[in-house]
């Protein structure tokens, strides 16, 4: 049982960080829009558990609450209203698949030389800052001091999506 | 017993009971439901089974599981197995960090105390938040897959409902949050102990919840997702049997979920009604009362109210409990200052 | 905890998964979840090397990029959805209308 458990501790990064690139293979290569959008969830939930294990429980959090919640409830609800029309058999894929798909193989490959090449140092075993087990008051003290600026930038960003959202779908407006 | 298998099986018999008694109340739940609305019409309600109709539940539980499992010859499986799983898990997955009581050592049973919630997370209120978001796609990914019309525009108009309402709700919840200065469930309760019940204080963003969390779980008077005079059954409509089961229980067990989460940041969780003290309740027989006078208000709502028409529920959504919430965030921000 | 660079070459792979797909895809819809995996790569670089450096910077800007994600979907998808009402199509086989 023991020794059960700690095998899980030790390797759960490393069985989300596989399940999640499972499913966003399956974004990608979902033939049924829907079954992606499926997948997609999925990532981001289990995007979040690799932040949990990355001691940063608050984002974890805000991940859910942002992208569940938020950006794929409207990705849902865009793709229930396009699927309401059938549209005609196109071929899913472009002609560039296979170049494509080359460029990024070797973008990846060449990366990881990159990265296994550089000398990060060894993992902190404590981190002070990122206070372990609530880093939520730590985040939001950084947000709000050092970080106000950025922060009130990105609330005037929000109100513009907001306006430009109603103004580009309402009714009137010609294209 | 060492400390590893402490720490392995006393959460696993948290989570056994939690579960067994999340269920069971369900099932009370749909009696009392049924049994309630029956007296303030002036019937008499279930009566067959069993005295006074008491097997009734069980009855219907038995007729659910044993019915024949139809799959529309269109649908799509994948999503539509997918769809009631993601209903009820994450209904029941809020549970874990809701604390029914103090810490206790179950009279002198353990030797340490223990928490009476299964986890108690320091952002416990946040964690209840983005899972209970995420229980939509149950409503929506079913409708969607049943390939039909009804369930479709059932589940995109659970799908606009929900996402208006969960913008008051937790604009609510942050007012008491102010005041706790804390996001852990049990911190929520202990603040209050120390003051008066946020309910006093935050009598608006009581009501605001109320409503929103009637809103959320898609109950009379906001039931348009499930208006049966318009869209036979809403989202369900193709389900039977099993399936059908696990969307009703994904229903009552959030019902179950947004009353507990009142009862831990409106009316002081398990503490006593202020002057009732010396009956010596246990601390869990004061939870569960109160959050049966919650969930018996959803039941009166509906016994009460007749349906909102769907373009007063989103101008009632966005234009009066958003901004009141709003209001409310700043003159408590301004009173904690 | 495991060393950085097995994260980071995880990030990159999802990052690559993400860029395929808006290469390969025709469907915008698609081609925007495929932008959200990217942007998703890039905070869990930011937070791994957030728990590195025991810095809280890169929780901070984390945050930044999801707010950065949520206004790119809304502006996306209401760009689709006319799209859509114009054309009665998602494909982006079928905006070529600059095309001579």
């Amino acid at each position: 049982m023991e020794a059960l458990i700690s095998f899980f501790s030790h390797y759960m990064l490393y069985i989300l960080m596989g399940v999640t690139i499972l499913t966003a293979v399956g974004v990608v290569y979902s033939k049924n829009a829907v079954h992606s959008v499926v997948a997609l969830l999925l990532t981001m939930i289990l995007v979040a558990g690799i932040y949990l294990m990355l001691d940063a429980e608050f984002i974890a959090v805000v991940q859910l609450l942002v992208y569940a919640g938020g950006i794929i409830v409207l990705f849902v609800f865009m793709l229930l209203l396009v699927a309401l029309h059938k549209d005609e058999a196109l071929r899913l894929f472009n002609t560039y698949t296979m170049i494509s798909l080359g460029l990024i193989a070797f973008l990846v490959i060449v990366l990881a030389v990159v990265f296994f090449g550089t000398p990060f140092g060894p993992v902190p075993e404590t981190v002070t800052h990122i206070v372990k087990g609530g880093s939520t008051e730590a985040v939001a003290g950084a947000l709000y001091s050092t970080y106000i600026l950025p922060f009130e930038i990105a609330s005037v960003l929000l109100l513009v999506v907001m306006v430009g959202a109603i103004v580009l779908t309402k009714e009137r407006v010609k294209l | 017993m060492d400390f590893t298998m402490i720490n392995i099986v006393i959460p696993t018999v948290k989570i056994l009971i939690v579960f067994t008694v999340v269920l069971l109340s369900v099932l009370v739940m749909t009696y009392a439901e049924r049994k309630v609305i029956a007296f303030m019409q002036v019937r008499l309600g279930p009566m067959r089974v069993g005295p006074w109709g008491l097997l009734q539940p069980i009855a219907d539980a038995l007729k659910l599981f044993s019915k024949e499992d139809i799959i529309p010859t269109m649908a799509d499986k994948w999503v539509y197995y997918l769809a009631p799983t993601l209903a009820i898990v994450p209904a029941l997955l809020t549970f874990l960090v809701v604390p029914f009581g103090d810490q206790t050592t179950f009279f002198g049973l353990l030797k340490h105390p223990t928490s009476m919630a299964i986890s108690d997370l320091n952002i416990g209120l946040l964690y209840i938040l983005a899972i209970s978001s995420v229980g939509i796609y149950g409503i929506l990914l079913g409708g969607w897959s049943s390939n039909s019309k009804y369930p479709l525009l059932g589940a995109l108009r659970s799908a606009a409902q929900i996402v208006s309402y969960e913008v008051p709700l937790t604009l609510a919840i942050i007012g008491p949050i102010l005041m706790a200065n804390t996001l852990s469930m049990k911190g929520i309760v202990e603040a209050q102990s120390k003051g008066m019940w946020f309910v006093i204080p935050q009598f608006f963003a009581f009501l605001i919840y109320t409503a929103c969390a009637v809103a959320e779980t898609n109950r009379a008077p906001y039931d348009l997702p499930e208006a049966e005079q318009e869209l036979v059954a809403g989202f369900h409509t193709e389900y039977s049997g099993m399936k059908f089961a696990f969307f009703y229980l994904a229903e009552y067990a959030n019902m179950i979920v947004v009353s507990a989460i009142a009862t831990v940041v409106f009316l002081g969780g398990w503490l006593p009604v202020p002057g009732l003290a010396f009956l010596h309740i246990p601390a869990i027989i004061w939870f569960a009362l109160k959050m049966g006078f919650f969930l018996f208000i959803f039941l009166w709502l509906r016994a009460t109210y007749p349906r909102y028409r769907y373009d007063q529920l989103m101008a009632i959504g966005w234009k009066f409990f958003i901004p009141v919430a709003l209001i409310n965030i700043f003159v408590t921000a301004l009173l904690v200052l | 905890m495991i060393p950085v660079t097995h994260v980071l070459v995880f990030s990159m792979i999802l990052f690559g998964i993400g860029v395929t797909g808006v290469l390969i895809r025709r469907n915008a819809l698609i081609m925007l979840m495929s932008l959200e995996l990217m942007m998703n790569a890039a905070n869990i670089n930011l937070i791994v090397f957030a728990r590195q450096l025991d810095l809280l910077a890169g929780q901070v800007f984390a945050i930044f990029v999801m707010c950065v994600a949520a206004s790119e979907v809304a502006i996306g998808l209401a760009i689709i959805a006319a799209l859509f009402k114009n054309k009665g199509t998602v494909q982006i086989d079928h905006f070529n209308g600059l095309k001579g």
